[in-house]
């Protein structure tokens, strides 16, 4: 069952009085945008994302404390302890590895304070993802009822490894963290690598690369792939890992795969794709950057090239592939080509 | 009818700044703030977010001045979970005690996680209080 049609996220949107016509989440991505249009209103020289984000803290009344270091914690816990923020006194114990932030609602705040205080945790590689994170966190406070927010506290429905409001929250963050109001228009030229981070530095510039080059993607109105390649299992492999059935000797053999496919509505209409966990061609620019010949690599392929371990291929359809190298996975941009001159 | 200006202008005296140190805090000229605390200048967002971080103030409240009324204490029940009166009673807390530690916990009211959130075992609420105690002694 797809969480956002969860009977959690039916409660919020019954919660905030929603009509019954949309789905849910739907129902509360139109209440927000509704709730975002009317700050937009109030600063008309609101003109990116990020002074969004700084304006839409302002409004349900938040404030971020930003964490990059151990001694970032530890003196904004004494901080809010001597408020008597209770809460704080186990902030370290929250802040798990795999925790990036916490919202509180401060007991003691005085009426014209803040009275949400969103810590976003910046330790180490949690970094790259702050600014997804403070949108997440604004999501929770922007779906808050007045009544809720004095009684709301978090709930504990189990519902495997994420919850159905946490997806819901994930959806509003990608949505106004990338708005398509102000992204929109900036997306007239094909897509490169260049491109989005000239966009991502004017519009969005605490966004990560790849959250940015998914947001990109994802607007834009001709036929995009954003494709991450890793080192991978097939999903036979990984099914035969986990039931036990490769002997000593013949372990799996990862390969080279896509293992994250971002498509956009152009590219599905015209039903260019590449399913995940396809083997990248040892002749693509990807496995040429992947392997450290270049860290980056342009070139015209064509999309026969990619197969799949049982020896399936796509169709025969010329590519353009612009390949970034990474930590430990490449990021690759492909697109038709139409031969209209891009080169 | 109290305005954005004299919004700004009541926070600020009541926090005992000058023009001066708050032009200081914020960067924004001292005539600006003074045409602005008469709202003889319409402000920016960024203007604005700027002199709220440096009265400590929300956004909302200076544009808007809503104040919401706190909830009155006694007109919710108090559900305390089984598990943390199983700690209470082992860590022998008062009834003010176990409510303080009720409380610190749903000031908690959101967190992005990669793992799911869990219900408080009895040993999450002894950790919790002994995390406090920790603090406060």
């Amino acid at each position: 069952m797809n969480p956002l049609n969860s009977p959690k996220v039916f409660e919020i949107a019954h919660s905030l009085g929603l009509a019954r016509s949309l789905s849910p989440s739907e129902a509360v991505l139109h209440y927000c945008e509704q709730r975002i249009g009317g700050f937009l209103d109030l600063f008309p020289d609101c003109a990116t994302p990020q002074d969004l984000l700084e304006i839409t803290k302002g409004m349900p009344k938040a404030k971020f404390e930003r964490i990059d270091s151990d001694e970032d914690l530890d003196s904004l816990v004494r901080t809010y302890c001597d408020r008597r923020e209770l809460a704080f006194a186990n902030l370290a114990n929250e802040l798990c590895p795999t925790t990036y932030g916490i919202s509180i609602r401060l007991q003691r705040a005085a009426p014209y304070q803040p009275q949400f205080i969103c810590v976003i945790d910046c330790r180490g590689e949690k970094r790259l993802r702050s600014y997804f994170t403070k949108w997440h966190e604004l999501g929770h406070l922007l779906i808050l009822t007045d009544e809720q927010q004095h009684t709301f506290h978090r709930s504990h429905t189990a519902y495997g490894e994420k919850e159905p409001e946490e997806v819901l929250v994930d959806l509003l963050a990608g949505h106004f963290g990338f708005f398509p109001a102000f992204l929109t228009p900036e997306l007239t030229q094909p897509l490169s690598f260049a491109t989005i981070n000239r966009i991502r530095a004017r519009l969005f510039k605490e966004a990560s690369l790849i959250a940015s080059a998914t947001a990109c993607v994802k607007s834009h109105q001709h036929p995009y792939l954003l494709v991450e390649a890793k080192v991978a299992l097939s999903e036979r492999q990984k099914t035969a890992l986990h039931q036990g059935t490769f002997d000593f000797f013949h372990g799996p053999d990862p390969k080279l795969r896509a293992v994250t496919v971002v498509s956009n509505d152009a590219a599905r209409r015209s039903k260019f794709n590449i399913p995940k966990t396809f083997r990248v061609p040892e002749r693509s620019a990807i496995f040429r950057v992947h392997s450290g010949e270049s860290g980056w690599l342009s070139a015209t392929e064509e999309l026969d090239w990619w197969e799949s371990s049982d020896s399936r291929r796509l169709p025969r359809t010329p590519i353009r592939v612009e390949a970034r190298g990474g930590f430990n996975a490449t990021l690759a941009l492909l697109s038709p080509n139409y031969g209209d001159g891009q080169d | 009818m109290s305005t954005v200006g004299s919004r700004i202008k009541t926070l600020r005296e009541q926090q005992n700044l000058t023009q001066d140190r708050l032009a200081e805090l914020t960067g924004i000229s001292k005539g600006f703030i003074s045409d602005s605390e008469n709202d003889k200048r319409n402000m920016s967002s960024q203007n604005l977010l700027k002199i709220a971080d440096a009265l400590n103030a929300s956004l909302e409240y200076l544009l808007r001045g809503t104040i919401l009324a706190k909830s009155q204490t006694g007109q919710e029940p108090v559900v305390i979970p089984q598990e943390l009166s199983v700690a209470a009673e082992e860590l022998k807390l008062s009834y003010a005690e176990t409510l303080e530690l009720l409380n610190a916990h749903r000031s908690v009211i959101a967190k992005r996680s990669v793992k799911g959130v869990r219900s408080l075992t009895s040993a999450d609420w002894k950790a919790l209080h002994q995390a406090i105690k920790n603090i406060y002694g």
